[in-house]
């Protein structure tokens, strides 16, 4: 019997480990394959069949790369537009998400559908119609367009998965804190928000990403400004030396430069996102 | 958390402003200022160290804006721009297919060039396919057509003693080649290879199949929708049977850079492609890069179909100038000098541009850098153009009707005598009732 | 969204002025969100919507605009289907400015199928697949990563940020990067990978965008997007109280009973909303398609996007992109109204 419990034990560990394994390999080995790719001669590159290791290496993709400016530039224009973004999504759609999920009024369905609908349309057929009004609105070709472009993409997204976390939260809390004599906006942003701290992170981390990785609105509301483009449309610029060629090795080492922060960041706000586990416990 | 909100919303302020700050910094210049928007040129520093040698005579500020590398998103931003009047671009680089389409925006740059005296120098078939209804719409800077790449090594190794002359002879020679390279134990070597995606490569491609057997031009120069005709289908069913036999089965989803990278790495025997593909196979600009190929391989003309003739699909880049330009004349001037014959050769030596000029291909010094240009000369005076003057601002849609009918055959989704019946049909549609269907003219 | 607490409510029990109170504070604290929406929304939508009765060409504001009714959408879901016999025109028997989709048997009379907007209809198949695969994938995937990741063991820091790795290369650059893991040869990775593993010969590499386009695509989008998915479901795993599962586990519950009856249950309000989201965008799917396969497989979003940048039919690509919002707006009330999600 107590051998029987040991087998499973140990098969489960192991069943547990190979499944992580795999986890990482699905997860991780298209990155490699970037890497690697950003290492090889384009010589090796084209070679049949492809080799999993490099066998020569070579750094002057990489060189391509960080001697390029409009690449460098792309990097701090997408910092910037993805922070402020994030910021602007997570400061406006908690407020929207806190009314929403915990504040009573009528119309709160229509409310919520409206802010979806916007959402429904793909990118491309809003375009001509913003495009306009960017330029209307003075913001051609600079990075104030993309920073409030993609508000419609980041804030119906924050305001529904905020709306949950908030209706998730108990309510003995909030009642505690009427009780105090909190106002509803005091019980807002000093016990609820910090509640919510780690969903905060994660919906963030989510818009941050979006707003990184967006192309299609910054392609057309910078073009001409070459100083405002980010790096997603920086990236698809690259040349070889050669008109038509395409600079795979260069194209792979840029993503793997521009993927690094992210990994970083998640990183960093690793701790934040376990966080999640304490501020469950506190629901009781 | 108040404090978190405080700090949130200055962080936020301060952004904004920051921004402001990062796209407003035009300082004031005496100096007026020239906008060119680009798209591929090849090696970027060299390019630029040309422009700025002009700028500097001319006390001229020169900017570039790279446009994207897709033609289609390129093409669809410069409308954009044309359409809002922009004055943020002044002098603009354009496809060999566009001069229909941008007509109305660009400035007539024909009397320039008559005061240049530059005139009878351009390729005359790339300058008349520029000219709409009268308008230069673009000056010729550099050039491209369809070529047959070949390996001299392997012609030899298996006894043949000249390139293919007719399709057939490619047929043939690419499977003797295809058969005996795997025998000897390289698995995945091809005998053909080519552009089969469904894009504008694979219209080049087909256009070249269906001319070359005497099938016409999908649209002729006086209106006739001519593409429904035995020589066409017999021509598209021809390349249908090469898919999966001497080409591999994914060749329908190829490009210009998949067929090179395959014939570049030493498996494939024929290769059809733009002549950039030669230099990068020589080991790049410098020729310093290794490659299984190096000096190992030649280029021709394509082969002849039952017409006895050989077609290459005419590419190639224009200059020419917005309308809506602030300073026209200068951007003129800009023109006329980067299309000049010194530029010109400039450009073919460093950045590996085809010349437009055909006096530029008999200057000794390009023919001791570059003897292998020499031949080909005879290619780009004669390649045949797209029907896109005729069709103007339908090009993009006969195009796309074209090459998606031709994927259909190559990809055994519809018989070609089928796909050309309906493509015949909607061509009829899409343009309207100037044109008529007609029989192909007759080659000369 | 189903969620368990609905109690806030019942804390403000105390009046009508509280409920007031409350109504008003709530519009001002939505008051930015409809700041912004109607900002950046509002105009580009009602033009989309209005410049779908049009003929209006893209990028030429000169060109005259005339008003075509619902000409545009009777194009895109026209269908025809006539007899056609043997040695019948097709110029006679296809309504004028149809296309041909095939031509077939039944009870030994040949018939003709055309429709105004062959590829359109195409598309539209095409992407209710792929979204139903990919979605279908990308859930069974995530919520695995998420349970994993969800429990201790040593390198889970690590583990949560690789898992992000696909998501966080911008999907304009791992498609490229996937284009070339799915060459036709053995200079891609599927391919090297299969023949390594000697599951095929490298003369028999599987032509990956050629012969399987749709699958190629599904296997780019669940490869990118569990990261979301897994996140979204580990940030809801979190918010169960783990007491719960000690409870499960005093009363003798088995870990799959646990799952079942505690995990999931409590789970359903953030599956839905990820689901909701992923759907969303799985049936907008524009990047995948548009670099990974030719012109002729083509989503509803690249059709869309071929109307606007290839044919310059701006009203046309309107009525497309109408339509797409029909469709998306269509499965999301299927979803609220199959899991009876209260909003409320």
């Amino acid at each position: 019997m107590a051998g029987n419990r040991n087998f499973s034990y140990w098969a489960g560990r192991i069943g547990f480990s190979a499944l992580i394994v795999l986890i990482f390999l699905y997860t991780a080995f298209p990155f490699y394959w970037a890497l690697i790719s950003a290492l090889k001669p384009e010589s090796e590159l084209i070679q049949t069949p492809a080799t999993f290791f490099p066998q020569t290496i070579t750094l002057q993709n990489f060189e391509a790369v960080f001697r390029n400016d409009a690449f460098l530039r792309g990097l701090l224009n997408s910092t910037v537009v993805s922070i402020v973004v994030v910021i602007a999504a997570l400061c406006i759609g908690s407020f929207a998400a806190y009314a929403l999920g915990r504040l009573k009024f009528g119309g709160k369905r229509w409310i919520l559908y409206v802010i979806l609908s916007m959402t429904l349309f793909p990118q491309i057929s809003i375009l001509p119609g913003l495009f306009t009004l960017v330029n209307q609105l003075g913001m051609y070709g600079s990075i104030t367009s993309l920073m409030t472009t993609y508000l419609i993409f980041t804030l119906p997204f924050t305001v529904w998965v905020l709306t949950s976390f908030f209706r998730a939260l108990p309510a003995e809390l909030e009642q505690a804190a009427l009780v105090d004599g909190c106002t509803p906006f005091q019980t807002f942003y000093k016990i609820l928000l910090p509640l919510t701290a780690p969903a905060l992170v994660t919906t963030g981390l989510l818009a941050f990403i979006a707003a990184w990785n967006e192309y299609l609105f910054s392609l057309t509301f910078t073009l001409t400004q070459p100083a405002a483009q980010t790096v997603t449309v920086a990236i698809t610029k690259f040349t070889g030396v050669i008109a038509r060629n395409e600079p795979f090795g260069e194209i792979m080492a840029a993503s793997v430069v521009v993927t690094v922060p992210l990994i970083v960041l998640v990183l960093v706000f690793q701790r934040r996102i376990v966080q999640g586990l304490t501020a469950g416990a506190v629901k009781g | 958390m108040p404090k978190m909100l405080k700090f949130l919303t200055i962080l936020l302020i301060a952004a904004f402003v920051f921004s402001g700050v990062f796209n407003g910094a035009v300082s004031a210049q005496e100096k007026p200022t020239l906008r060119v928007f680009y798209g591929s040129v090849g090696d970027i520093a060299q390019d630029e160290a040309i422009l700025k040698r002009w700028a500097d005579e001319n006390n001229v500020n020169v900017e570039i804006v790279y446009a994207s590398q897709s033609a289609t998103e390129y093409l669809a931003q410069l409308q954009q721009l044309l359409a809002a009047r922009s004055t943020d671009i002044d002098l603009i680089q354009f496809d060999v297919i566009w001069p229909g389409i941008l007509a109305p925006n660009m400035l007539d740059l024909g009397p320039a060039l008559e005061a240049s005296g530059m005139k009878d120098m351009f390729y005359p078939r790339i300058l008349a396919n520029n000219t709409v209804d009268g308008k230069v719409v673009g000056l010729p800077w550099f050039t491209d057509a369809g070529l047959l790449y070949y390996r001299t090594d392997l012609l030899e190794k298996y006894g043949f003693s000249a390139p293919p002359a007719t399709w057939a002879e490619l047929e043939s020679m690419a499977k003797t080649i295809q058969d005996g390279e795997r025998a000897a134990g390289n698995a995945e070597f091809w005998g053909f290879v080519w552009q089969g995606n469904a894009y504008e490569g694979l219209t080049c491609d087909a256009l070249e199949w269906v001319f070359s057997n005497g099938g016409g031009s999908i649209v002729e120069v006086d209106k006739t929708i001519s593409i429904n005709n035995e020589a066409a289908i017999r021509a598209i069913e021809r390349a249908a049977a090469w898919v999966g036999t001497i080409s591999p089965e994914g060749v329908t989803t190829y490009q210009e850079e998949d067929a090179r990278r395959v014939f570049q790495a030493g498996n494939a025997a024929f290769m059809r492609n733009w002549p950039y593909a030669y230099v990068l196979g020589q080991g790049g600009a410098d020729g310093t890069q290794e490659t299984a190929i190096k000096g190992l391989f030649g280029v021709t003309n394509l082969p002849a179909g039952d017409s006895g003739k050989a077609a290459a699909a005419l590419g190639g880049w224009q200059l020419g100038v917005s309308a809506y330009s602030a300073n026209p004349d200068l951007a003129t001037q800009l023109a006329l000098w980067l299309t000049a014959p010194e530029q010109q050769k400039e450009r073919w030596l460093k950045l590996n541009n085809l010349p437009t000029m055909p006096a530029i291909y008999t200057d000794p010094d390009v023919l001791a850098a570059t003897p292998w240009v020499a031949d080909l000369v005879p290619v780009f005076e004669n390649a045949s153009p797209r029907p896109s003057t005729v069709t103007a601002a339908l090009y993009n849609d006969v195009s796309v009707a074209f090459f998606t009918a031709v994927h259909d055959v190559l990809t055994k989704k519809k018989d070609a005598a089928t796909a050309f019946e309906d493509l015949e049909l909607e061509l009829e549609n899409l343009l309207g009732s100037e044109f008529s269907v007609g029989a192909p003219p007759p080659i000369e | 969204m189903a969620v368990a607490t609905t109690s806030s409510n019942a804390a403000v029990r105390g009046g009508s002025t509280l409920t007031k109170r409350q109504a008003r504070l709530a519009m001002i604290m939505l008051a930015p969100t409809f700041f912004v929406l109607i900002l950046v929304a509002f105009y580009p939508l009602v033009r989309t919507f209005l410049s779908s009765f049009t003929n209006e060409p893209f990028a030429n504001p000169t060109a005259e605009v005339a008003n075509v009714g619902l000409e545009n959408y009777q194009k895109l879901l026209g269908i025809q289907i006539a007899p056609f016999p043997e040695g019948a025109s097709l110029r006679d028997t296809m309504i004028t400015g149809y296309r041909r989709v095939n031509t077939f048997e039944l009870f030994g009379e040949r018939y003709l199928f055309a429709a105004g907007d062959p590829m359109w209809i195409q598309a539209i198949v095409n992407t209710i697949l792929f979204t139903i695969i990919s979605v279908a994938l990308e859930f069974s995937i995530g919520l695995l990563v998420a349970l994993v990741v969800n429990t201790r063991f040593r390198g889970r820091g690590i583990m949560r940020a690789v898992m992000l790795i696909p998501w966080a290369i911008p999907t304009a650059i791992s498609t490229v990067l996937w284009r070339y893991m799915l060459n036709d040869n053995t200079t891609g990775a599927m391919n090297a990978l299969l023949s390594a593993f000697g599951l095929i010969e490298p003369s028999a590499s599987i032509a990956w965008r050629s012969q399987y386009p749709l699958l190629s695509v599904i296997l780019v989008d669940v490869w990118k997007t569990v990261p979301f998915v897994a996140l979204l479901l580990l940030a809801g795993l979190q918010t169960i109280p783990t007491d719960l599962y000690e409870a499960g586990a005093v009363d003798g519950a088995t870990v799959p009973q646990r799952f079942f009856r505690i995990t999931l249950p409590l789970l359903f309000p953030t599956v839905l909303i990820a689901l909701v989201f992923r759907t969303l965008d799985a049936l907008r799917v524009f990047d995948v398609f548009a670099i990974l396969l030719p012109n002729t497989t083509r989503s509803m979003a690249t059709h869309n996007y071929e109307m606007m940048v290839t044919s310059y039919q701006y009203g046309y690509a309107s009525a497309t992109g109408v339509l797409i919002f029909i469709i998306i707006f269509a499965f999301t009330i299927l979803y609220m109204s199959l899991f009876r999600v209260e909003v409320d």
